[in-house]
């Protein structure tokens, strides 16, 4: 039997209205943090003896960073963006501190920002650049 | 074994992490074609951000393009003022903040400069600046869209701004929608429309009393019904092409038209990014207006007509594209800018031939139903056909007030009169033909002696047509009908009047006759005895021939008084005697023009008067014993001063006969122009 597509996206269109509008592109908001956050985490993670390795994706850095640039993209005051960006990188920075010395908190932060303010492609830059510089940066043994 | 730690990362992963995107931007940047780089990207990447990265990126040879357009400068003039300067023109003006509605941003770098209201810059009190890009291409489209629709929209400029000797880069320049705007451009009987939705009052003549039928405001003046459809669905087609929300919420506003009530959205360019929708009494009727099937089937049918001439409007963008690219471009790549604008083009035609109204303006729902009116039950028996009560030889008393439903056509035949009671009205909204002759005149009479009646009142459409003839009419006033005031005994909107052998006698309102927006003749009748004006006469065409305009032996108010009064008309009067007149005999402004001849002006207090932009031709004419012959004067400084044509007339015993102000002036002629003449309709050797 084969699929009929009309009654497919007419189903589709029935409950599409349902969604709250701007839905969509939080979910792509989402997804483009993910994939960053992944990204780096992979070359984070490279280096470290597989004992020692941390989840490639860190729930809280994601949910602080879905949280900031959700921040960012719905408020558009001059001094209440630039006050949350410095906050989240300074909560950040903090948590960074952990047993495995620098953290990939402050990048994920700016990276986020960058997507709350819509540069994309300057977030895609970021994260290249990110990646590259903890995949050619040695790590310790001790 | 020990546990591994992140260090701080070295120079040469800092180096290696740096150079490998920069190369890979260089590389895609500079090796991708320009018109996939223009197009949409995935994720959400922005062409602002793009833009940004081809401009460091991009390294390809290619042109640089740059155009030159008008420069305006602006320089300090030390006293907290600037001066602007362009060409041969300069004005004192005065920068602040560019105002929008409440939830829009205005543009970066974007201004207002203000005139003093008698010395305006190039006619305009206002200058709105906004900085241009090649994204201010679509305003020039949708300037040349709203030139050829039936809306209001101020000119767009694309200039050069410099800044006290700096280049401040092209800029959009557009005149500000402000009451001298209106003034200049719009109807005489025009109002802006306040953000609260009101309207300044009118400005009567006279304090008389007249008729009153209806309320002025019954139920709120902005209301979805009161849009005129023409204008809103040019507006919406606009809103479309544009996608622009601030348009939806007003932010251009509105006129209110006091002839027909009507409500006139207008047209500006985006003077910044809109954040939301903004909630005022222009928005949410205008909104109102937009949604009903009415008006989005203009817009449809606006759209398909403009559609079956894409080819004509494809070329004439592009006529647009190479004046203003150039200066837009701003010295980049001609490829890159190519393909930018060929991509804006492309998807602001598509928005304009296929405008998304169910999508952008949201879904239709059914217009208002207006009532219509039902005919007196007293008129029933003068219905001799369907559309036409007919008035034979007799008397009729007229007790109350008359409105007759649209069509209606009212035939008084000879020897018919009418006994109007006090304070009573008639508003035809169809023909008016009377049918008197000298034995047996249509007379039109008030039943109580110093007790004035109304009006009688004609709407027309434009093609309406009032036939007078042999016609004796005296003491009636004037009318306010539903708000819509009638400024005269008669009174004639939108209708092509002829009146001839017409006598018409004392009369209490501003007017003895007031026509608007339509075509008036009159010839061979006498005017007398107005307790305030005589003929009053608004965005007329036509004449006044052989028509005699005696002294009302009471009056007062003499200073504002005429017996002729054209608002921007083109009227000729030819073999008219003016008499005696304690005022005005002949007043032309609002750029008004009349050709006078053959007529002559003898004891009066001004024979005329020229104001605000008027022209006024004046041969053969005799003027004796007048106190003053000609007085011209500029009382609003954007219409400009009054012009004044003397040919061969004759001048006896006048006070003064002179009286110019420095915006106007009087020339001297041999003979009238045949081009002038054949604008009136005549003949050269007449």
């Amino acid at each position: 039997m084969g699929l009929n597509f009309a009654v497919m996206r007419e189903r589709i269109g029935q409950w599409s209205h349902l969604i709250p509008e701007g839905t969509g592109d939080i979910v792509v908001l989402l997804v483009q943090l993910f994939i960053a956050l992944t990204l780096i985490g992979w070359a984070y993670n490279r280096g470290f003896r597989p004992t020692e390795r941390g989840p490639v994706v860190r729930l809280p850095l994601l949910t602080l960073a879905f949280g900031l640039s959700l921040l960012v993209r719905h408020i558009h005051s001059e001094l209440w963006q630039p006050i949350m960006i410095a906050a989240a990188m300074i909560i950040a920075g903090l948590f960074d501190r952990s047993g495995n010395g620098r953290g990939m908190g402050i990048p994920l932060m700016i990276i986020a920002s960058l997507l709350g303010l819509g540069f994309v492609l300057s977030a895609l830059a970021l994260t290249a650049v990110a990646v590259l510089v903890y995949m050619f940066s040695p790590v310790s043994k001790r | 074994m020990r546990k591994g730690k992140r260090n701080r990362p070295n120079i040469q992963a800092w180096l290696f992490a740096l150079a490998i995107p920069a190369v890979a931007f260089f590389m895609v940047f500079s090796l991708m074609p320009y018109d996939r780089m223009v197009s949409q990207w995935p994720w959400g990447i922005g062409q602002g951000e793009v833009m940004a990265y081809q401009h460091l990126f991009d390294r390809r040879p290619g042109q640089h393009v740059e155009g030159k357009a008008e420069v305006y400068t602006l320089v300090p003039n030390g006293q907290g003022q600037l001066t602007l300067k362009a060409e041969e023109d300069e004005a004192s003006v005065t920068q602040v903040e560019l105002p929008v509605n409440g939830s829009t941003l205005a543009a970066a770098g974007s201004f207002l400069l203000e005139t003093p209201e008698d010395r305006p810059f190039r006619g305009a009190t206002a200058l709105a600046f906004v900085p241009a890009d090649l994204h201010s291409l679509e305003v020039l489209y949708a300037q040349a869209v709203a030139d050829s629709l039936q809306i209001e929209a101020p000119a767009t400029t694309l200039v050069q701004l410099e800044r006290d000797g700096k280049a401040a880069g092209p800029y959009l320049v557009q005149e500000r929608i402000t009451p001298q705007y209106v003034l200049k451009h719009a109807l005489v009987a025009m109002a802006l429309v306040g953000e609260d939705g009101t309207v300044a009052p009118d400005d009567r003549i006279t304090t008389a009393a007249g008729d009153t039928i209806g309320t002025a405001a019954s139920g709120s003046l902005m209301r979805g019904e009161r849009f005129d459809t023409t204008a809103t669905a040019a507006l919406g087609l606009l809103v479309c092409a544009e996608q622009r929300t601030d348009l939806l919420d007003g932010a251009a506003g509105a006129m209110y038209d006091r002839v027909t009530r009507a409500i006139t959205p207008l047209y500006r360019m985006r003077f910044g990014k809109a954040e939301g929708e903004s909630e005022s009494a222009v928005s949410t009727a205008f909104r109102e207006a937009l949604s009903t099937d009415v008006t989005q089937q203009r817009i449809a049918r606006l759209a398909e007509h403009l559609r079956a001439d894409s080819a004509a409007w494809a070329a004439r963008f592009l006529a647009i594209d190479s004046a203003a690219v150039p200066v837009l471009a701003k010295g980049r790549n001609i490829g890159l800018v190519q393909a930018e604008v060929d991509r804006t083009r492309e998807r602001f035609l598509q928005r304009l031939f296929h405008p998304a109204t169910a999508s952008f303006i949201g879904p239709a729902t059914d217009a208002p139903q207006q009532p219509s009116i039902t005919l007196d039950p007293w008129l029933v028996q003068f219905r001799t056909n369907p559309d036409t009560l007919r008035f034979v030889r007799g008397k009729y008393d007229i007790d109350h007030d008359l409105v007759l439903p649209a069509g209606m056509a009212v035939v008084l035949e000879r020897g018919a009169r009418w006994f109007m009671a006090p304070g009573v009205s008639v508003v035809l909204n169809g023909e008016l033909h009377m049918r008197g002759t000298d034995l047996n005149p249509v007379f039109i009479r008030p039943q109580v002696d110093g007790q004035p009646w109304g009006s009688i009142a004609v709407n027309g459409n434009g093609k309406t047509r009032v036939r007078l003839r042999g016609m004796r009419i005296s003491g009636g006033s004037d009318l306010w009908a539903h708000g819509v005031r009638h400024g005269g005994m008669l009174s004639f909107i939108r209708a092509d009047v002829r009146m001839d052998n017409c006598s018409i006698a004392e009369s209490y309102g501003d007017a003895a006759v007031s026509a608007r927006r339509g075509s008036f003749a009159m010839a061979d009748c006498y005017v007398t005895g107005s307790r305030h004006g005589f003929i009053d006469l608004a965005e007329v065409n036509g004449s006044v021939e052989r028509t005699g305009f005696g002294q009302p032996s009471r009056g007062e108010d003499a200073a504002a008084r005429s017996g002729l009064s054209m608002r921007a008309s083109h009227i000729l009067i030819r073999g008219c005697t003016f008499a005696d007149l304690p005022f005005t005999a002949v007043r032309a402004s609002r750029s008004s023009e009349a050709l006078v001849l053959a007529s002559k002006f003898s004891g009066n207090a001004i024979a005329i008067t020229a104001l605000d932009g008027s022209s006024v031709d004046v041969d053969g004419c005799d003027f004796t014993g007048n106190a003053k012959v000609f007085v011209l004067r500029r009382d609003q400084a954007v219409l400009g001063g009054a012009t004044l044509k003397l040919y061969a007339n004759t001048l006896t015993g006048n006070g003064t006969e002179r009286e110019v102000d420095a915006a106007s002036k009087v020339e001297a002629g041999t003979t009238v122009d045949p081009t002038l003449l054949r604008t009136f309709q005549l003949q050269a050797g007449r």
